[in-house]
């Protein structure tokens, strides 16, 4: 029974078989090394001598005008029909699938909140005092509109085309204002509207977004002492 | 283990080793034709792929076959791959960078394609065909000495012994002619890593063939 690899053949030969393992080997540097007798050196030479003649046991077929036939068929496929053709063809077309499928999905809008203290200012962990920076990061899905509302009803940050507002690349919007009075700071994203009331208050401006099925964001009211 | 032929049973060798001559060891003779070898890239060079793939089937169509045929041990699967051996060359022509012969270039696809079927096959015993391997024991020469085709049967039979790694290297060296340094670089091992898995086979394959009563 053949096996498509067997262990044992790797395990140590026997005494007698490891001598003529030996000899074997060692021919191939020296071919006049010396055999374990005369009478295994000319077994050996039998054993090869049959080896290398093993018949094809196919002689006279007419297995070669086949294959040039279908090789002649190869040749003159056309090219959209090669298996290379249609190997990158596949690619392709799985790529621009996987970018439609992509482009289609539903993504989230992203809104990042956060804070930069200053030197002067001695806000601990979760605390904001007067000084501190908010720093807002927005990538809204559609055309979106950033604001950053006081309680006291003061608008103090628009993106885009407002105070302290930085346009970035793919539609990211960040706004960067200084906390400067001890009230509440309200974030709020509205996105896939673009007639949004350019002011007014918080209340009108939700309400005005609502009203489009905008998607409205607002983050957690920052308190700032 | 067997410690001789029976009697009137064929050996390697002589019976009597007072007649025994042990001429110096040759190493198995190449199989490369360097005539047909340089006109076959000639005809590649003038982009004539059919005249070279004539060429390179009329040399080595019989060895090709010979080895794929021990070494997925079917007939007809053997038939396949020498197809699928040149037709793959035929289509790699173009690729081909004469950094190895034609000869080597072929083995080395052959090696391939026959380890495609047998992994395919799950089992190389999947496919043995030993009353292919027996008919070959006795043709294409039907006026060989009976001995000759007891001893190649017996051969056939103990080939099927050895692990397919073995008896593939065994093959390229002893059958196809192929270096240890050219059955290294097709099997992806080096070449003192053949050289020494021959040189363990074949005591192995001697002493299948004293168990069968065809060695001393």
């Amino acid at each position: 029974m053949s096996k498509l690899d067997d262990p044992a053949e790797a395990q140590s030969l026997p005494d007698a078989m490891r001598a003529e393992s030996e000899w074997l080997l060692a021919r191939e540097t020296d071919p006049s090394a010396p055999a374990p007798s005369p009478e295994i050196a000319a077994d050996y030479a039998e054993l090869e001598a049959l080896l290398g003649s093993l018949p094809s046991g196919c002689a006279g077929e007419r297995w070669q005008a086949e294959v040039l036939r279908a090789a002649t068929a190869l040749r003159s496929r056309p090219w959209w029909r090669t298996p290379v053709f249609r190997w990158v063809t596949t690619g392709a077309l799985a790529t621009a699938a996987s970018v439609v499928v992509w482009s289609l999905l539903p993504r989230t809008p992203d809104l990042e909140v956060g804070f930069r203290h200053t030197s002067t200012t001695r806000s601990t962990p979760g605390e904001h005092v007067i000084g501190d920076h908010l720093v807002i990061t927005a990538r809204p899905r559609e055309a979106g509109d950033l604001r950053v509302y006081r309680s006291d009803g003061a608008l103090v940050g628009r993106c885009p085309h407002g105070p302290g507002c930085k346009a970035g690349a793919h539609g990211t919007q960040t706004i960067d204002i200084t906390l400067d009075a001890p009230v509440q700071y309200q974030v709020i994203l509205v996105d896939g509207v673009s007639d949004a009331p350019p002011d007014g208050s918080i209340d009108l401006y939700l309400a005005a977004a609502r009203a489009a099925h905008a998607r409205v964001i607002i983050y957690q009211p920052i308190d700032v002492h | 283990m067997q410690e001789g032929p029976p009697v009137g049973s064929p050996t390697i060798g002589s019976n009597d080793p007072s007649t025994i001559e042990t001429p110096a060891w040759q190493p198995p003779k190449s199989r490369v034709d360097r005539a047909a070898e340089q006109a076959a890239l000639a005809y590649v060079r003038r982009g004539d792929h059919a005249e070279a793939l004539n060429i390179l089937m009329d040399t080595y169509g019989d060895p090709v076959m010979a080895f794929a045929i021990r070494t997925v041990r079917n007939r007809e699967l053997a038939k396949d791959i020498r197809q699928q051996v040149f037709l793959e060359a035929f289509q790699g022509f173009d690729g081909f960078a004469a950094r190895s012969t034609l000869w080597s270039w072929l083995c080395g696809i052959a090696y391939h394609r026959c380890l495609d079927e047998l992994r395919r096959l799950r089992r190389a015993s999947a496919a043995d065909d030993l009353a292919a391997l027996d008919d070959l024991a006795v043709a294409p020469d039907l006026t060989m000495e009976v001995d000759r085709a007891t001893k190649r049967r017996a051969l056939e039979q103990c080939l099927g012994t050895l692990s397919v790694p073995t008896r593939t290297q065994l093959l390229m060296r002893c059958l196809l002619g192929l270096s240890h340094t050219e059955i290294g670089e097709i099997v992806g091992a080096p070449h003192s890593t053949v050289q020494v898995r021959i040189s363990r086979a074949l005591p192995r394959l001697r002493q299948c063939l004293r168990g069968e009563g065809l060695a001393r």
